[in-house]
């Protein structure tokens, strides 16, 4: 994978990572390919907002790499990128409370790539990945 | 004939010659891959071009993916594709046939046919741009290690719109790989037995090895003669030849 310069993103619901998160599990580095609604984006910042449309989590987004990229609010995108967790990794593991609010500020998406999935059936979406999931751990197990 | 001996990754495995491959029935089928098993897979023993899934010999592929990484060269875009498994290369040479065109004088067409060439222009030039990053492309093509990579290089590709497709084929591939390649390649029983036949005949010796010694034979007779042309005839002249055809072949008479 090294030679190639890019890691393969795990395709992964947004709800995972931040059960993950809540778990205290080190997401950092990872390479993730997420899908969600695009709810807020500030073109300044460089930030969005993804939310999952089944479990109405959030995952904050660094979009500076791939500005601009058409964002309309309300879109459903696909977006690979690394997780960045940011230096309040004390603030989480002292929280003992709604996870919600402060995950937000703990894991950031750093998308490289992003694509449109409008019209994408997210229910088979699940179904597919869950699917996937199963064969490909029976078949490495 | 086998050459299990070769390949340590599955031992229970039995590897078959070349020209045997042909009875797997989906084997010019370009095969539906994780790209994660597309990168892992070995070559082939005993052959080059083909790769080895299991004991199935793969040398074609059909993959979909995301477009993560693209490099323009003179003649080819090389792209990253991942399926979410793996990133494997992928190489498009570019279609040149399309700049020899001459321009066509648009404006003595009726008026469907100057859309239909506009449309058919606008492809083309995006054709020549190639795919950019987070396109959802379908890519079939052959196998090659290429600087100790393994790489596809395309003889179809094309972007997918809709995003259900790779759903689709994320529903699809557990069952092809359940269904064909999982379960080990085996040749039929009847192929099998006179197989095992040509084997004892040979003294259980592979095909290549006899191959070698009826060259080194060959070699030593012509380098001991003056002669230029030969014929199939004059080779069987030899001792050592005759002696060797009697050896390993049920008739050579």
């Amino acid at each position: 994978m090294d030679e190639i310069g890019v890691s393969f993103g795990v395709q992964t619901f947004i709800d995972e990572i931040v059960e993950g998160l809540a778990i205290n599990a080190d997401v950092g580095g990872k390479s993730v390919n997420v899908t969600g609604r695009l709810s807020e984006h500030d073109i300044d910042d460089c930030i969005a907002k993804l939310v999952d449309p089944q479990t109405k989590k959030e995952l904050t987004i660094n979009t500076s790499l791939i500005e601009p990229f058409g964002a309309r609010l309300g879109s459903l995108f696909q977006m690979i990128g690394e997780l960045e967790t940011s230096g309040s990794g004390d603030f989480r593991t002292s929280g003992s409370g709604d996870f919600r609010t402060k995950v937000g500020n703990c894991v950031v998406l750093k998308a490289r790539v992003v694509r449109c999935v409008d019209g994408m059936d997210l229910a088979l979406y699940r179904k597919a990945l869950q699917l996937q999931r199963e064969f490909l751990s029976k078949k490495d197990g | 004939m086998n050459c299990s001996d070769q390949c340590q990754v599955h031992p229970d495995l039995e590897f078959y010659p070349p020209k045997t491959w042909g009875l797997e029935f989906h084997f010019g089928s370009y095969k539906k891959l994780y790209i994660a098993d597309i990168v892992e897979m070995k070559p082939y023993p005993h052959f080059t071009g083909a790769f080895a899934y299991r004991n199935h010999p793969v040398y074609k592929v059909d993959i979909i993916g995301t477009i993560v990484k693209r490099s323009e060269q003179a003649k080819c875009f090389v792209y990253a594709v991942d399926d979410g498994t793996g990133v494997i290369l992928c190489c498009t040479w570019k279609d040149s046939y399309n700049k020899t065109n001459t321009p066509i004088n648009k404006t003595s067409l009726p008026d469907c046919l100057r859309e239909k060439l506009i449309s058919l222009e606008t492809q083309t030039s995006l054709q020549e741009q190639g795919y950019q990053l987070g396109d959802l492309v379908h890519i079939k093509g052959k196998l090659k290690i290429f600087r100790e990579k393994m790489e596809v290089v395309a003889t179809y590709h094309v972007k997918v719109e809709d995003p259900n497709i790779q759903l689709f084929r994320m529903n699809e591939l557990p069952r092809i790989y359940q269904q064909c390649y999982n379960r080990p390649f085996q040749l039929p029983l009847k192929v099998q037995q006179a197989l095992s036949r040509g084997s004892t005949r040979n003294d259980g010796k592979p095909e290549q090895t006899l191959t070698a010694e009826l060259k080194t034979i060959l070699h030593q007779a012509v380098c001991n003669t003056d002669q230029v042309l030969m014929t199939v005839d004059d080779f069987q002249k030899y001792d050592r030849v005759k002696e060797f055809l009697s050896a390993h072949c049920e008739k050579s008479r």
